[in-house]
């Protein structure tokens, strides 16, 4: 009796502890999916109060949309430039300012992660300055070096536009990932290293034997993590060039935001058919990650 | 226990949520009057308006000052979410996006008859555009203009162009003379509603607007598109064209002219305004010349007729006040206020001859009363267009985008690329008028058809009645 009165005492606390953040959760992550999806089945212009069940013909149209699939093309091709070059730069920052031969660590640490507490929006206009064909420093310095020709607008190309854009979001959000490698690398136990260096192991040989299998799990988790950040770049994208020039960096996530808001008639549940199709696309990254995780973990 | 504690917090974030949405006020709170306004020259004239209001009510007020892209996913947030202001302005361009609000309810009334409105008013409004069924659900603040200004520094360009040669000959002048510091023109083109609204216009006053009335078959590869289109293709190959014009917002591209980096900007005649509070307070460096595109021969743009200023939302709860403020902005006093800061010419053009303005202002007023006539409106003949327009689809590229593919360098063959937008925007009228039709309306292409427009006269309230 006495033990059940217990028992049912600890439930309330649980449910009571666990309540705000599960409400919250709910309101704000697991509602709005379900409504995107039930949105996604309605032929709903933006400035209609409610839609009109369509069925599946949103997604039939978006399949047949040819800038759709150009977003879904741009989605992938910044991913497969963007991850690898924050993954791989993040990590050799993450091993020179681990090591304990680097002077001014926290002050370059801090330089690195100071683009990551700023707004996206920011850096994005800033950048437009920085990246000017005109005026703008970089192509000073390009045409100083005999790279390019007078006015290059690297951001106003359409062959160049996409990969200036990941170069902008790689050094914004490369603090991010160096945090991880940090921490990551600060897990490895300092006696491997010593016992190494007795052996007679080079530095490169103690990075081979000792670094880099231990870091694997956690260069799993950081690419996973990276791949999911770039799938949602929006901000940077959106002030830096709006999408274009021609569609040339127009994501899924403003292909969403544009169809949603700025068309000349939004509209909403062609919109949301896109976001359900992306979130799925997402569900898969997750489920990979999480399958990777459950494998670091045995 | 697990299943328990998941059970119990499932049904809590079920049933929660759903008494909050019910306890939830709708709309404007009681307490908060609320103006939503993207015309930034006005925020003092409508921020002193509201502090009076407010003094005499206690009533507090809010007052929100955006940008017209950002105000629009505001609005539309706003009426999903039944958070509308109270009063607003309308920052969407295109006049059937106004026809579909209205008929989506976001509007109400406003509490004054017809006849009770000044004269300047009463001749600027039209049923189905800011009156319904005899209401009055705004008035027009403004009187008609165009964005086809050629807006140019004097102390670069010694002649004004009249034709695209001379707009290029000119271009390429200050662009030598400079040594390749100064280019000849600035284009917003990632404002590609405002582009398109340009690009219509030039259109008009090449003699080729972009439908053709006599059949309503559109007309976006014209002989005057063509044209456009070879001078400016011409002038980016040669570098006259500001190279950072393809990332240009119109803030971004008027700040480059304003200081300087180019010669030419086209765009509204609140570049003067804009200009002095922000770049120029003696103006010392503008002109401005009519649209290159007619060839220095008689022109004239169509405009349909003006939309509403202000308009009251769906939930409103204090129709009077707002009323009452709403036409206040068109008495004499504030017209002349709203001149003196060189907007949008008001509605009430009287005032302007005595308001504190500069020249170039006086000559853009003078371009828009004689160069600026009413175009039809297929709304005006069969309201049930209206759904026609609402179930059209955006077609891409369309002829700005075409533009910023051959200056991004996506596009070679932006010829073939507009033949294409024009067939696609007929075939795109034609399912959305079967799809309207099949849903019981009577549409049709002769909707779109205007027999007696003839160009150079304007398509005013009486030439329907001769349909």
């Amino acid at each position: 009796m006495k033990s059940s009165v217990s028992k049912n005492r600890n439930l309330a606390w649980v449910v009571i502890f666990l309540l705000p953040n599960t409400i919250l959760y709910f309101m704000y992550t697991i509602l709005p999916a379900i409504l995107t999806a039930v949105y996604s089945l309605l032929d709903w212009n933006g400035f209609q109060s409610a839609g009109e069940f369509c069925g599946i013909q949103n997604y039939v149209e978006l399949f047949n949309d040819d800038i759709f699939l150009t977003s879904l093309k741009v989605t992938f091709k910044f991913m497969l430039f963007a991850v690898p070059v924050r993954f791989l730069v993040s990590m050799l920052f993450g091993l020179l300012l681990n090591s304990r031969k680097c002077l001014f660590k926290s002050f370059f640490r801090t330089l690195l992660f100071l683009p990551v507490v700023t707004t996206g929006a920011i850096i994005g206009t800033i950048m437009i300055m920085i990246f000017d064909p005109s005026h703008g420093p970089v192509n000073i310095v390009l045409e100083g070096l005999g790279l390019i020709d007078k006015g290059k607008s690297l951001l106003g190309s359409y062959d160049t536009a996409l990969y200036t854009s990941a170069i902008i979001w790689i050094w914004k959000w490369m603090g991010m990932s160096l945090i991880y490698w940090i921490a990551s690398l600060q897990s490895i136990p300092d006696e491997l290293y010593e016992a190494a260096k007795i052996d007679g192991a080079s530095g490169f040989q103690s990075f081979m034997a000792i670094t880099a299998p231990l870091l694997k799990p956690f260069a799993v988790i950081i690419l996973l993590l990276t791949i999911g950040d770039s799938l949602r770049v929006f901000d940077i994208l959106l002030t830096l060039t709006n999408g274009g020039p021609f569609y040339s960096t127009e994501t899924i996530e403003l292909f969403i935001y544009h169809t949603a808001f700025t068309d000349r008639i939004p509209r909403l549940g062609y919109a949301s058919a896109a976001a359900t199709i992306f979130a799925l696309f997402f569900c898969v990254v997750a489920i990979v990650q999480s399958a990777f995780k459950k494998r670091g973990g045995e | 226990m697990l299943k328990k504690i998941a059970l119990i917090l499932i049904s809590l974030c079920v049933i929660l949520p759903s008494a909050f949405a019910n306890g939830s006020t709708e709309g404007s709170s009681d307490d908060v009057f609320t103006w939503w306004d993207h015309y930034e020259t006005f925020t003092d004239i409508v921020n002193s308006m509201l502090d009076e209001y407010s003094a005499e009510s206690g009533r507090e007020v809010e007052y929100t000052l955006s940008s017209p892209d950002k105000m629009s996913d505001s609005l539309l947030v706003a009426f999903r979410t039944d958070q509308m202001p109270d009063v607003m302005s309308l920052p969407f361009s295109d006049m059937t996006s106004v026809c579909t609000m209205f008929a989506e309810g976001w509007f109400q009334p406003l509490a004054v008859e017809f006849e009770d409105l000044p004269q300047v008013a009463k001749d600027a409004m039209f049923e189905g555009i800011t009156m319904y069924d005899g209401e009055v659900y705004s008035v027009p603040i403004f009187s008609q203009s165009h964005t086809a200004l050629f807006f140019y520094h004097p102390s670069m360009v010694s002649e004004a162009p009249t034709s695209w040669e001379e707009l290029y000959n000119s271009c390429k002048q200050v662009y030598e003379e400079s040594n390749g510091e100064t280019y000849g023109l600035v284009l917003p083109m990632t404002f590609t509603k405002r582009m398109k609204e340009t690009i219509e216009q030039l259109m008009d006053a090449a003699g080729e607007p972009v439908i053709d009335y006599s059949t309503g078959e559109y007309n976006y590869d014209s002989d005057a598109m063509m044209e456009f289109f070879y001078w400016m293709t011409r002038m980016w190959d040669e570098g006259l064209i500001h190279p950072s014009s393809v990332n240009f917002n119109m803030k971004q591209a008027r700040e480059r002219w304003a200081v300087g980096e180019a010669a030419y900007l086209i765009d509204g005649i609140y570049n003067v305004g804009i200009t002095k509070k922000n770049f120029d307070p003696e103006l010392s460096d503008i002109a401005v010349c009519e649209p290159v595109s007619a060839n220095g021969q008689p022109y004239m743009i169509y405009k349909w007729p003006m939309v509403g200023g202000y308009y009251i939302s769906k939930n409103c709860d204090n129709v009077e006040v707002a009323t009452d403020m709403i036409l206040s902005m068109i008495e004499d006093d504030i017209m002349l206020e709203m001149a003196n800061v060189q907007d949008n010419p008001p509605v009430n053009t009287s005032v302007i001859a005595d308001a504190d303005v500069h020249e170039t202002y006086l000559q853009s007023c003078d371009i828009f009363n004689r160069t600026i006539g009413l175009k039809p409106f297929p709304v005006a003949k069969n309201p049930d267009t209206e759904k026609v327009y609402a179930e059209m689809k955006t077609i891409s590229p369309s002829p700005i985008e075409i533009l910023n593919g051959y200056f991004s360098g996506a596009i070679t063959d932006w010829e073939a690329a507009l033949h294409e937008y024009n067939d696609k925007m007929i075939a795109e009228r034609d399912r959305a008028i079967e799809k309207v039709r099949s849903n019981g309306y009577n549409v049709s292409l002769d909707d779109w058809v205007f027999p007696n427009f003839a160009y150079g006269e304007s398509y005013t309230a009486d030439k329907y009645q001769e349909l």
